[in-house]
């Protein structure tokens, strides 16, 4: 093998593709990554065995041949060196590397033993616009759960049989729910649950959101073509819980409430909120929302009145605070709207001059002690 | 006879309107010996000691008082105890069944007060304090309890009753066995001034050392010592002895009612000999999470965080800890939590002496618990949620009446020796 790459070129895919090399793997092998010399490119992969990153460029190759190499001693040794083409060469089992300064020798590793990666077939896929898929995936990825008892909730439900395409997040405790208007990818292909870390390394590896990306379904993982990167992930096993007969059909309080007002209202009282529960108190009646905490282990406790329209009777609800904040965050309009029914049952948080379809969040309160 | 005597006297010497507190300390009497007694009553009056083995290393775990004249006591070495009463009985004893009369005694003691604190196999603090309007005088009530744990238990105990933890340890071992002495800080001082440092709870024979070389033989002089010479020559124990010595103590009782502020309930087991067996260690991991469990539905809590704790052969210790989506008491829940902490080479290359399962930052059932979207919404979820709820009770109540070993799992059962 033997190839020649300017140094910027190979840093920057490099950086890429080490997104998914983790500092403790799961198997040895996976804190390399394998370079492939074809035909007038060099392709370079890593993967975590769930999720693999391949970036392709174009480069002078004068011998083809495929290593597999220390990733991040690797990228160490690149970053450094001054601008320049680096020529890569194959001797034995080391891989040299020759710049003006000076020579470089690392200890390869046995291809074979590397993990194969998913194949991916780039005729079948779609292309999607990138802001759609961006948005879709900073509005849910958040609400994902993290425990593994429940697996289908450890990612995203993506679905896309009807004429709208929804991605949905949630942890049994809050839900989010984005969806666009979907031509593309109607009816091709059943629901998938896709991890979030492959979602938001996707959009990390997504600079220019204006171009068009292409979704490849394979039977158990799905792949993002983004040129000159692709992502590959495997998929997370259903079946998802009936997610849409717990969004309330209609609520019986309404209150609408100045986002940003509310968002650093809450995070001042949730100061003072028990180290446990992280709850901050709601309660609602005419035009006033007073949010109030109380910690009994450092004896402290905080109220703050803000003003609303509230339309029904008066409640008190709690809410774990990092719930709001989380949802306040990503629901970018001037004006919250929030649909309510009683202290136990799930409130709907939506943007008051957004459409209520187009993007809602669903949070389940604590039950407040007596 | 000693008994009524001493009622009599506390009933005309101590004010019980005048006590913040009422506190018990209940303490069983020879409990091992006791029990082995009461199994066999061909053993009724002879001197009994419980531990062993008869050899260089065996020590004596408890011993009836029949022994007690020929100079036994319970932490001597076996042979110094029968070569000072050579007819004495020994019994190797059996740990399992003692763990089970003393859950027993616990659950009676907390038929007279929730506030029930267990110090240790066989004995516990009471504070009994609310429940002097319903039982009459703390004499009354220390009675009644005596002939529920003689009744029920076939065993005796002696209660020290007081205004706190201190003295009430320190009366509890005044009169033994079968005895019952009520303490005011007047007769706490009456009592022990006179006597050698050593005499206190807590004070050790090297700790009373110290205390000797400042000039303080007796409690009546550790009173009258300058606080600030005690605590620069002994440090922070210095307060503590003196409050031993004047019997000053507003320590609580810290039952597993009050244990939220203790926020965590563990178990752990060292294991006879290391372990390099991975189903072993998970039937281990899976026994302590039950108890662990049980006790935290007891209690009345959840746990937030489960944590297991693993000592390897060469004494290296580790703990590892993951907090649960939804705070639960369920053994399942902590056991398929506790399992997945357990790191893989444990059981597999390196051999373990020790396992722990904790449940941490406890909360009190029923209170600000986070709401689950699904399951309270869907119907199938709730049912199953029910009847295991409905199924874990059932168990406990089982395991309250019969002891914990008459319904457990499966995989728990030891095999019958061939």
């Amino acid at each position: 093998m033997k190839f020649s790459v300017s140094r910027s070129t190979l840093a920057g895919y490099l950086q890429s593709v080490l997104q998914v090399s983790p500092s403790k793997p799961a198997l040895p092998i996976l804190s390399n990554i394998m370079i492939e010399a074809l035909e007038q490119k060099v392709k370079i992969s890593a993967t975590d065995l769930d999720i693999s990153i391949t970036a392709t460029f174009e480069c002078e190759v004068s011998k083809k041949g495929v290593v597999a190499a220390p990733a991040r001693i690797l990228y160490d040794i690149v970053r450094e060196l001054p601008e320049s083409e680096i020529k890569f060469e194959l001797s034995g089992s080391k891989l040299e590397m020759k710049a003006p300064n000076g020579t470089y020798k690392i200890a390869t590793v046995e291809v074979d033993d590397y993990p194969t990666l998913p194949a991916i077939n780039l005729k079948k896929q779609i292309k999607l616009a990138g802001s759609e898929l961006m948005n879709m995936i900073s509005h849910t990825t958040f609400a994902c759960s993290t425990d593994e008892t429940r697996p289908a909730l450890n990612g995203v439900l993506w679905q896309t049989k009807s004429d709208r395409m929804v991605m949905v997040a949630t942890d049994g405790h809050r839900l989010s729910r984005y969806t666009v208007a979907n031509t593309k990818l109607k009816g091709l292909h059943d629901d998938v649950i896709v991890p979030p870390q492959a979602l938001n390394l996707l959009t990390k590896l997504m600079t220019d959101t204006s171009k068009e990306i292409g979704i490849i379904f394979g039977e158990n993982d799905l792949a993002f073509n983004l040129g000159d990167i692709t992502l590959t992930t495997r998929l997370i096993e259903g079946p998802y819980p009936n997610y849409d007969q717990v969004i309330p059909k209609q609520s019986t309080k309404t209150m609408r409430v100045n986002r940003e007002e509310l968002a650093s209202a809450v995070r001042r009282v949730s100061i003072l909120s028990s180290a446990l529960t992280h709850q901050v108190r709601f309660s609602i009646s005419g035009s006033k929302l007073k949010l109030s905490s109380a910690n009994a282990d450092i004896g402290g406790e905080a109220t703050e009145t803000l003003a609303c329209d509230f339309q029904g009777d008066p409640i008190e609800l709690g809410y774990k605070a990092s719930y709001i904040s989380d949802i306040l965050n990503k629901v970018d309009s001037e004006e919250t709207l929030f649909e309510l029914d009683s202290p136990i049952s799930a409130g709907v948080i939506y943007g008051a001059d957004k459409n209520k379809e187009d993007y809602i969040c669903l949070i389940m309160p604590l039950r407040l002690a007596e | 006879m000693r008994q009524e005597q001493t009622e009599q006297s506390a009933e005309t010497q101590v004010d019980w309107a005048l006590w913040k507190r009422v506190i018990f300390h209940v303490d069983m009497d020879a409990f091992f010996a006791s029990i082995e007694i009461r199994n066999n009553p061909e053993l009724r009056g002879k001197p009994v000691i419980v531990g062993g083995p008869i050899d260089s290393r065996g020590v004596v775990a408890a011993c009836s008082y029949e022994t007690r004249p020929f100079g036994v006591h319970s932490g001597m070495p076996i042979r110094q105890a029968l070569s000072r009463c050579p007819d004495a009985v020994v019994i190797s004893g059996s740990l399992k069944q003692y763990g089970y009369v003393s859950s027993q005694l616990m659950n009676l003691l907390t038929k007279f007060t929730s506030q029930v604190e267990p110090f240790s196999v066989d004995e516990a603090f009471l504070d009994v304090t609310g429940s002097m309007r319903l039982h009459g005088s703390p004499v009354q009530l220390a009675k009644a309890l005596k002939k529920t744990i003689a009744d029920e238990l076939e065993l005796t105990c002696s209660i020290g009753i007081s205004e706190n933890k201190i003295m009430s340890k320190m009366a509890s071992k005044l009169q033994k066995p079968d005895g019952l002495t009520v303490l005011d800080s007047k007769l706490y001082a009456e009592r022990f001034g006179p006597k050698p440092v050593s005499v206190l709870w807590g004070i050790g024979e090297k700790s009373a050392e110290g205390i000797r070389k400042l000039g303080i033989e007796t409690v009546n002089d550790l009173v009258s010592a300058n606080p600030q010479a005690l605590t620069s020559s002994l440090g922070r124990f210095g307060i503590r002895a003196l409050a031993l010595a004047k019997g000053i103590d507003d320590s609580e009782v810290l039952s597993l009612e009050s244990l939220a502020d203790e926020k965590s309930i563990s178990h752990e087991t060292t294991f006879p000999h290391d372990s390099l067996d991975k189903a072993y260690l998970k039937r281990a991991l899976l026994s302590l999470s039950e108890r662990v469990a049980r006790r935290l539905r007891k209690g009345g809590f959840l746990a937030r965080t489960v944590s297991i704790k693993v000592r390897s052969k060469s004494f290296k210790t580790i703990t590892r800890d993951k907090t649960l989506a939804t705070p639960s008491s369920d053994a399942k829940m902590i056991y398929s939590t506790a399992r997945k902490l357990l790191p893989a080479e444990y059981g597999t290359d390196v051999a373990v002496r020790l396992l722990g399962v904790k449940a941490g930052n406890l909360i009190k059932q029923g209170c600000e618990v986070q709401l689950s979207l699904f399951d309270s919404n869907t119907e199938d979820s709730e049912k199953g949620a029910r009847k295991r709820t409905e199924l874990i009770s059932a168990i406990d109540y089982v395991q309250d009446k019969y002891g914990e070993s008459a319904l457990k799992k499966a995989s728990l059962v030891e095999r019958p020796p061939e």
